[in-house]
C-alpha cells in the first residue's frame, strides 16, 4: 500500500484502471471536485469493487478560512462553511466543526477518518494552536464515538504545513513533542508548497525537516503517516517511514498549493510529460525526442507496460500518450520507486535511495552533454534531495 | 522546612494501634518510622506544617485551604497513592493524612506500606551492576509505575536509585516517594527558580524553564533511562567525572552517552538501543507509550 490517487476533477476511469493494474492502492477523495451525492456513490462503489483498497476523504476543512475561496462543490457539504479564525476562539464552535466533519465522513465508505485542520504557517502560532485544538477535539470525539461504534475507522490527524514554516522552523521540537503523544492512529500530512508551478525541487532545509517530521511520527512513534500531494519527493518520505503517498493526474494534484482553491484564470493545457523512474522526475516529450535522436532513450525509460507505445513511433512526441496513460504510467513508476526504497531499515532504505539519486545524476550528466532540460525537468532536485538526506542522516545519526 | 524532631516513643504514644515503632530515617522534610498496625508492617511519616505565606503562584488547593507548599505536596502525594493501585508504586497505609501536635510542633502524619527489601542505590553500591534479567525487570516495573501515574496525568519527577526498592518477597521493583509528583491539572507548587528532582537524573526538559509546564511522562522515561544505564554499567552517564553542578546540567542537556555495551560487553545491542533511545534529548525521540517500552524490554 504505497500510492494513493489524489483525486480531483476529471477522474474518468483512471482510478478504476489504476486499481485494476495495481499502480494505486487507494484514493484520497476531494470534496472540492465532487458533489456529495457523487461522493457517496463513489466511495461506496469503489470500495465494493476494490475491497482491499484504502479510501480516505480529505475534508479540505483548511479552505473554510481561506479568503476568497472558490468553494465550488465544497459549499454543498454539511460541515463546510466560510469561517474566520475568531470562530475557533469558542470551544463550542471548535467542537461543532469537529463533530460535523467526522460525522459526515461516517456516511461514506472509507477506511480512515481525517480530522479537520487549518494551515500551520509557523509552529507555535495562533493557527498552529487552532490546528492542535482541532486535533485534540477530534481525538476526544473519536474516542467518544468508539464506545458505541465498534466498526469506527481509525482517526488520522490532518496537518497542513507551509513549506516556509518547514524551512526555518522555530518551536519545531516543541510541536513534535505535542503531536508525538497524540492518541490517534496516525497523521495525514500536506505540505503547502511555495511555488504554484509543479516541480520536484524542494528547499533542502524544508525537506530535511519534513523527513525528520515523518521519521519521528512513523518510524520512532509508530504512527501511520500518509503524505498527500507528494509525487516524486514522496519516494524519500517513504524511505523514512511514510506508509503511503497521494498523487494525482494534474500538477495541482501532485503538489499542494492553496491556489487550487482560489479563482483562477484559464491556463493553457499542460505539455505532455513522461515520468522516468531512472531520472526520478518527469520530462517533456519534446525532450524525449532529443534523447531519442541521440540514441539514449533506453537510459531514461521506466520499463512499465505503458512504455510500449513509444516503440511504435519515430519520435516519442508522436506517441498516443494521453493524460490517462501518462497518469497510470506515473503511478506505476512511483509504485516501483517506492517499493525499491522501502521494506528495510531506514538506514538501508536511505542507502538505496541515495544510490538511485546518484544514478539519476549520472544519467542527467550524460544527457546534459547533448541537450539542456528546462528548469522543471532538469536535475536541480537531485542535489537538493541529496543535501536534505545527508543532513537528515547526520541529525538522527543513521 | 526542616524535618520534625520526634522520637519513636513520641510516635508510639499517638495510638495503641501503633506497635513496634522504630526510627527509620530523617531526610528532606520528613521523619520516618517503621511500625506495625494490626500485625501488618507499615511506615509512618511525619512532616511539619507551616503557615501558608499567601501569595502568588499558589495552586488552587493551596489558595482554597490556605495550605503551605509542604502540606500541599503531602496532599498531592497521598491523593496520588489513593488513585493508583499497582505493585510497582508504594501504597498508602490505613492512616490517611492526620494533623497532630507533638513537642509543640504542628505536624501531619500518614502511613504507607512497608516494603521489605533494599533500595536500588544500596543494591548497586553493594553488588555493582544488575544482571540483564534484573535490568529488564527494573525497566518494566518502573515503566509500569510511570504509566499508572500518567493515566492520572501525573509525573513523578524524581526517579533515581534511592527512590526505587527491590521487594524481597517478589523480586519486583517498586517506585517510592511521590513527594515531588507534578500534577498537570493543577498550578505548580514549585517556586519559579527551583528545579525539582535530583541532579544527574533530571530530563533535559526539567532543566529548561520554558519546557517545565509542558512536561509529560517521557520526562520520567528519561530519568528511568539514567537509572537503567547506571544499573547496567554502574556509571551515571551525566555525573561521571563531573566537578560541579554546571557540568552535570551541561551533560544532561548536551552529552550523548556512550553505548552501555562499550562499558560492559555483555549488554545486548537491543538493551543499548532502548537505553539510548529513552536518553534522547528530545521527548519525541523517546517512546510515546510506556507499553511500547515494556514490550521492547521484554523482547530482549
Amino acid at each position: 500500500m504505497t500510492v494513493y490517487a489524489q483525486a480531483g476533477w476529471g477522474k474518468s476511469d483512471k482510478i478504476i484502471r489504476g486499481m485494476s493494474d495495481g499502480s494505486i492502492d487507494g484514493v484520497i477523495w476531494s470534496p472540492k471536485d465532487e458533489f456529495p451525492h457523487s461522493m457517496h456513490v463513489d466511495t461506496h462503489g469503489y470500495k465494493t469493487r476494490f475491497p482491499n483498497s484504502i479510501m480516505l476523504f480529505d475534508p479540505q476543512f483548511y479552505t473554510t478560512v481561506l479568503a476568497g475561496t472558490k468553494d465550488h462543490r465544497l459549499q454543498h457539504y454539511p460541515y463546510w462553511r466560510t469561517l474566520t479564525r475568531s470562530y475557533f476562539n469558542d470551544s463550542a464552535n471548535l467542537r461543532t466543526s469537529v463533530q460535523e466533519t467526522l460525522d459526515y465522513q461516517l456516511t461514506l465508505n472509507i477506511d480512515r477518518l481525517l480530522s479537520p485542520s487549518i494551515e500551520i504557517d509557523s509552529f507555535g502560532s495562533a493557527d498552529c494552536n487552532i490546528s492542535l485544538s482541532l486535533a485534540n477535539e477530534s481525538i476526544r470525539y473519536h474516542q467518544e464515538l468508539s464506545s458505541t461504534n465498534l466498526a469506527l475507522p481509525p482517526l488520522l490527524i490532518s496537518l497542513i504545513i507551509s513549506e516556509a514554516c518547514l524551512s526555518s522552523p522555530s518551536n519545531f521540537n516543541s510541536f513534535l513533542d505535542d503531536i508525538s503523544i497524540m492518541p490517534s492512529a496516525g497523521f495525514y500530512l500536506i505540505v503547502h508548497r511555495d511555488d504554484s508551478q509543479y516541480q520536484a525541487r524542494f528547499d533542502p532545509n524544508a525537506l530535511e525537516n519534513l523527513l525528520y517530521l515523518v521519521y519521528v511520527l512513523a518510524e520512532i512513534n509508530s504512527y501511520e503517516v500518509i503524505c498527500g500531494y507528494s509525487d516524486f519527493v514522496g519516494t524519500l518520505l517513504c524511505t523514512v517511514g511514510a506508509k503511503a503517498i497521494g498523487t494525482g493526474w494534474f500538477s495541482n494534484l501532485r503538489q499542494f498549493t492553496m491556489g487550487r482553491f482560489l479563482p483562477s484564470t484559464p491556463k493553457r493545457q499542460a505539455r505532455p510529460r513522461y515520468s522516468s523512474q531512472l531520472l526520478m522526475n518527469s520530462i517533456l516529450l519534446d525532450e524525449m525526442d532529443i534523447i531519442h535522436r541521440r540514441g539514449q532513450l533506453n537510459s531514461i525509460m521506466s520499463g512499465t507496460t505503458y512504455d510500449a507505445v513509444f516503440n511504435t513511433v519515430a519520435n516519442p512526441s508522436n506517441a498516443p500518450w494521453a493524460m490517462d496513460e501518462s497518469t497510470l504510467h506515473h503511478w506505476l513508476v512511483l509504485q516501483v520507486l517506492i517499493t525499491s526504497v522501502t521494506g528495510g531499515t531506514v538506514q538501508n532504505n536511505l542507502n538505496i535511495c541515495m544510490g538511485m539519486i546518484s544514478n539519476a545524476q549520472t544519467i542527467y550528466n550524460n544527457l546534459s552533454r547533448m541537450m539542456s532540460f528546462n528548469v522543471y525537468t532538469g536535475d536541480h532536485h537531485l542535489q537538493q534531495w541529496e543535501t536534505a538526506i545527508s543532513n537528515f542522516r547526520n541529525r538522527v545519526n543513521i | 522546612m526542616p524535618a520534625p524532631q520526634i522520637s519513636a516513643e513520641d510516635v508510639a504514644r499517638i495510638s495503641p494501634d501503633l506497635q513496634n515503632v522504630q526510627f527509620l530515617a530523617q531526610g528532606g522534610q520528613k521523619t520516618v518510622f517503621s511500625c506495625e498496625i494490626e500485625g501488618e508492617p507499615h511506615v509512618i511519616k511525619f512532616l511539619l506544617v507551616e503557615e501558608s505565606a499567601s501569595g502568588n503562584g499558589q495552586s488552587a488547593t493551596q489558595v482554597a485551604y490556605g495550605l503551605s507548599e509542604v502540606t500541599s505536596r503531602a496532599l498531592r502525594e497521598i491523593s496520588t497513592m489513593e488513585q493508583i493501585d499497582t505493585p510497582t508504586l508504594v501504597k498508602l497505609g490505613p492512616i490517611r493524612l492526620t494533623p497532630i501536635v507533638i513537642n509543640g510542633q504542628q505536624l501531619l502524619y500518614y502511613t504507607e506500606e512497608k516494603i521489605n527489601g533494599k533500595d536500588l542505590k544500596t543494591l548497586l553500591n553493594e553488588r555493582g551492576a544488575l544482571t540483564i534479567d534484573e535490568i529488564k525487570c527494573l525497566g518494566c516495573d518502573i515503566a509500569t509505575a510511570i504509566d499508572n501515574l500518567w493515566q492520572i496525568k501525573r509525573i513523578h519527577r524524581d526517579i533515581k536509585p534511592g527512590n526505587i526498592m527491590l521487594r524481597n518477597d517478589t523480586g519486583r521493583f517498586v517506585l517510592l516517594d511521590m513527594g515531588l509528583v507534578f500534577d498537570l491539572g493543577d498550578i505548580s507548587l514549585t517556586p519559579t527558580p527551583y528545579i525539582m528532582g535530583t541532579l544527574g537524573y533530571h530530563s533535559p526538559e526539567q532543566l529548561i524553564y520554558e519546557a517545565r509546564r509542558s512536561l509529560d511522562f517521557r520526562s520520567d522515561l528519561f530519568s528511568l533511562g539514567v537509572v537503567l544505564y547506571e544499573s547496567s554499567t554502574s556509571i551515571n552517564p551525566f555525573t561521571c567525572n563531573c566537578r560541579n553542578r554546571e557540568e552535570i546540567i551541561s551533560n544532561t542537556l548536551r552529552l550523548n552517552p556512550r553505548r552501555p555495551s562499550l562499558i560492559r560487553s555483555e549488554i545486548p545491542d537491543s538493551l543499548d538501543e532502548i537505553a539510548l533511545r529513552i536518553l534522547s534529548k528530545q521527548p519525541h525521540l523517546r517512546y510515546n507509550s510506556c507499553s511500547e517500552l515494556i514490550n521492547r524490554l521484554r523482547s530482549i
